[in-house]
């Protein structure tokens, strides 16, 4: 299903050492161990996620004839407008034929995996034969200039997949999960019809003064209650998955999780007993990407060669929501 | 694990000095006790003592015995 894929990160860096300077509690390297991140990176104020999905969309798209694009799907947290669907927009913007469906949807971490359950979806029943994938998002123009942990954590970027039937990688055995009672959990309350910017007493945007306060625009995490639910659900997830595809976890070749923190990453192959080497880690230059970060780790390990032709990759997304997926995908099967 | 090992262990987990640590300590008196800390805290609960805390848990704990309390109550039911 999955034909080819393609990430963009925007060119403006937020360093571990410029953390360290604005915050002075930490050291850049302190900030690198307890994250794995050394930098995120940062859209301006006036680029948008679609900005990044069209840069992404036309590098996946010069080896594509974009008359065959039938179905654009767009995952972002950070549509241009409240109405029309920025998927529209893109649409046209990129050139695709007026033939081509096209819609947005919302979710974060777990966003790509429903994109890819929904394209195979489309696929399969016949609905579509070419599907554009993008995932885009800006989390960075929501984070509060002071929250020292969001801001260690999160980084601007794109990625758009190319969804075709008979292509390279076949994708199996999908997952889904939800639970919106931890909705509050990780939110930006401000800005929807709930609480709209006007009324909400605040201002969206990053403000410029670490010490001007947060608003209901800003980015809210609860670090610890996302950790809690990562460490409750996520195991159980991949578990289910390999039950699903008939795979013990062992049978399974290698390992692309949500790109969420190192730490997180690294307590979750330490307690699913994954071994190292069948592990993604692809944050270190980029941060947390959210709908993007497994486009991106899975288009990093196989330009390095990290999962070769007849491998079976679990991947898994979990976040914001709360919402989780994971699939099997079989590369060149 | 004994109560000294367990907070030589959360000393280390926090970035802390276990000498200037007991289960009298406050948790906010603790440079290392932020949310960073509290999820490296999670993670070694879990990892330790496959103790996984009910969601706000955490948040309310205000001294080092909370905490020790938390892993006993968990591992003797």
């Amino acid at each position: 299903m999955i034909k080819a894929i393609s990430s963009y990160l925007p060119p403006g860096r937020l360093t571990n050492e410029q953390l360290a300077r604005e915050f002075g509690e930490w050291t850049a390297e302190k900030i690198y161990e307890k994250t794995g991140i050394r930098e995120r990176r940062v859209a301006p104020s006036d680029v948008c996620a679609s900005d990044l999905a069209f840069a992404a969309a036309s590098q996946v798209l010069a080896a594509e004839d974009r008359s065959r694009i039938d179905f654009l799907l767009l995952c972002t947290q950070a549509p241009d407008y409240w109405l029309p669907s920025t998927a529209c927009v893109l649409q046209h913007r990129l050139g695709l034929p007026t033939s081509c469906g096209a819609l947005d949807y919302n979710l974060g971490c777990s966003g790509f995996i429903y994109g890819l359950a929904m394209g195979q979806a489309l696929l399969q029943g016949g609905l579509a034969s070419n599907l554009l994938l993008l995932t885009a998002d800006t989390y960075t123009h929501y984070i509060h200039r002071g929250d020292r942990s969001t801001r260690t954590l999160f980084g601007d970027g794109a990625a758009a997949t190319i969804l075709s039937n008979g292509a390279l990688a076949r994708l199996h055995s999908f997952v889904f999960g939800t639970d919106g009672s931890g909705a509050e959990q990780l939110i930006v309350r401000a800005g929807g019809a709930r609480l709209p910017v006007p009324l909400c007493g605040g201002q969206a945007g990053v403000p410029e003064a670490q010490s001007a306060p947060a608003s209901a625009a800003n980015l809210f995490m609860n670090g610890p209650e996302i950790f809690s639910f990562t460490i409750q659900r996520v195991p159980a997830l991949a578990l289910e998955v390999c039950k699903k595809a008939g795979l013990s976890l062992e049978q399974v070749d290698y390992f692309v999780f949500h790109q969420a923190n190192a730490f997180m990453l690294e307590h979750l192959r330490k307690r699913l007993r994954i071994p190292l080497e069948k592990f993604e880690f692809c944050l270190e230059h980029c941060g947390n990407t959210v709908s993007s970060s497994i486009p991106i780790a899975l288009e990093s390990a196989i330009r390095a060669n990290r999962i070769k032709p007849g491998m079976k990759v679990l991947l898994a997304g979990f976040g914001v929501g709360l919402s989780w997926g994971g699939c099997i995908l079989e590369w060149n099967a | 694990m004994t109560e000294t090992a367990f907070i030589k262990e959360l000393a280390a987990t926090l970035s802390e000095d276990a000498s200037g640590m007991n289960c009298e300590t406050a948790l906010d008196s603790l440079a290392g006790w932020d949310s960073m800390g509290m999820v490296a805290t999670l993670g070694f609960l879990d990892a330790s003592f496959g103790v996984r805390l009910p969601p706000g848990t955490i948040q309310q704990c205000r001294q080092v015995r909370d905490l020790v309390a938390l892993v006993k109550q968990k591992l003797e039911v």
